[in-house]
């Protein structure tokens, strides 16, 4: 709620389709302006958390919806974000070794070279199309956002341990699936691995999203491990995340180089997404969360509304 | 392999784990001392406050730079060559923060050269990675 009034009070102060001439005097103290983002991204890392997705798929369509910043900076910070939470939470995965560096290696490839072909394609439209080329940006994420938001709901039919029925022969042949040991069943979890193909050209789709638009995109990368290429639930969130961290890394520096990473939005931002995401994971050993993924659905729809309304309005 | 042993991670993803954390809270934390400095006013390179005035108008990156710093931006990494300002301590602690992934997999990649243990499919793919992010970073691959 208080990032929703926050939000608002942006909202108020400018409306993003129009921009003005002149400088006018703010109506907030930088130092308050920190610490509301830091606030209001605690909230979001707190609830993205709980709602087990990444930051950045939340952090990006609402900023952009919902405060005048320009949608190049909210992408700079938005990218930002979304590969420092992935940094900090790679560490047990791997350490545990149910993060698959193999797979993830082999599906960064396509994302990672996608992502900086979206990060190149979003500068090249910051600085030859004007407002068309932000009306475009509003619109498609507002239908990506969306989008995604319908795959939270169709996402609720995974499947915690898929069954390959044809085994794909490259991962056979290379050795892509690495046993890992399940804590809740206490013995080691052995799995195979298909489509493989299909979830690389998927994943290609998705990096370009990722670096275009400035979101993790990890709702959508765990479906296409979990749901096309059939690895367990946990390897697919797990590897999402640390593929996250190198597909965002890659996609963060043309947007950084090209200008639009500015330490006073994007320092408060981080800290608290990772306090909110630190102190969400806590909360979500003790509290059945299902309620919180409906509400990150509904902000997610709203604010994918609001971006396509914004964009018809500049067109 | 008996189903209660337990397998040991693979080494290439352990130091990589290791690598983006540590390289990731080091640029964090010189990130928030940055900012605390330049709300400190210790030698800001930005004005705060018409960077905030910026961002509220909804200006674009290049007005804001302008209006900011007083200086038309630069492309590139500009924080290097203002180390002695707060904001380009706190930029620095970013841009640290955003090479940790490009350091872990250049060292996850040497690890599976000299363990020898990972299939050579997967060096050659940890190198391919590593130079992409390397030429991210540098700017070759910027635009």
């Amino acid at each position: 709620m208080s990032l929703l009034l926050m939000t608002g009070a942006l909202a108020a102060g400018a409306d993003p389709v129009e921009v003005s001439d002149s400088v006018g005097p703010s109506a907030i103290h930088p130092l308050l302006f920190c610490l509301l983002l830091f606030l209001g991204c605690t909230i979001i890392g707190f609830f993205a958390t709980l709602g087990g997705i990444g930051g950045g798929v939340i952090f990006t369509p609402l900023f952009m919806g919902f405060t005048p910043i320009d949608s190049y900076i909210i992408r700079t910070t938005g990218l930002f974000v979304a590969m420092a939470g992935t940094l900090v939470a790679s560490r047990p995965f791997l350490y545990k070794g149910i993060a698959n560096i193999r797979l993830l290696l082999f599906a960064a490839l396509p994302y990672t070279l996608f992502a900086v072909v979206g990060a190149l394609l979003a500068g090249h439209i910051d600085r030859t199309m004007g407002a068309e080329g932000e009306a475009f940006i509003r619109g498609a994420l507002g239908l990506v956002v969306i989008g995604f938001g319908g795959l939270f709901i169709v996402f609720g039919g995974r499947t915690e341990y898929p069954r390959a029925g044809k085994v794909n022969g490259l991962a056979k042949k290379v050795e892509l699936p690495v046993p890992y040991w399940e804590e809740s069943l206490e013995e080691v979890v052995r799995y195979k691995l298909s489509r493989v193909a299909r979830g690389l050209l998927i994943l290609a789709l998705v990096g370009t999203i990722s670096g275009l638009f400035g979101i993790g995109a990890g709702g959508a990368v765990v479906p296409v491990f979990n749901l096309v290429m059939l690895a367990p639930l946990k390897v697919a969130a797990t590897s999402s995340t640390v593929m996250i961290s190198l597909g965002d890394t890659a996609a963060v520096w043309p947007y950084i180089l090209g200008g639009g990473m500015f330490p006073l939005v994007a320092v408060p931002c981080m800290a608290g997404m990772l306090l909110g995401a630190h102190v969400g994971a806590r909360v979500m050993l003790r509290i059945k969360a299902g309620f919180v993924r409906w509400i990150i659905i509904a902000l997610m729809i709203a604010a994918g509304i609001r971006l396509i309304v914004q964009a018809l309005g500049m067109l | 392999m008996s189903n209660s042993v337990k397998p040991k991670a693979l080494f290439a993803g352990k130091v990589y784990g290791q690598c983006t954390f540590w390289i990731g809270v080091v640029g964090l934390a010189i990130g928030l001392i940055g900012m605390i400095l330049s709300f400190a006013g210790v030698n800001p390179y930005f004005d705060n406050q018409a960077l905030l005035d910026g961002l509220w108008a909804g200006h674009r990156a290049p007005t804001i730079w302008a209006e900011a710093t007083g200086r038309e931006f630069q492309p590139g990494h500009w924080y290097l060559s203002r180390l002695g300002f707060s904001d380009g301590i706190a930029m620095l602690g970013i841009a640290i923060a955003c090479l940790a992934a490009v350091i872990g997999i250049w060292v996850a990649t040497l690890g599976m050269v000299m363990k020898k243990r990972e299939p050579g499919f997967f060096v050659v793919l940890g190198f391919i990675l590593a130079l992409l992010l390397t030429l991210s970073v540098t700017g070759i691959l910027s635009g």
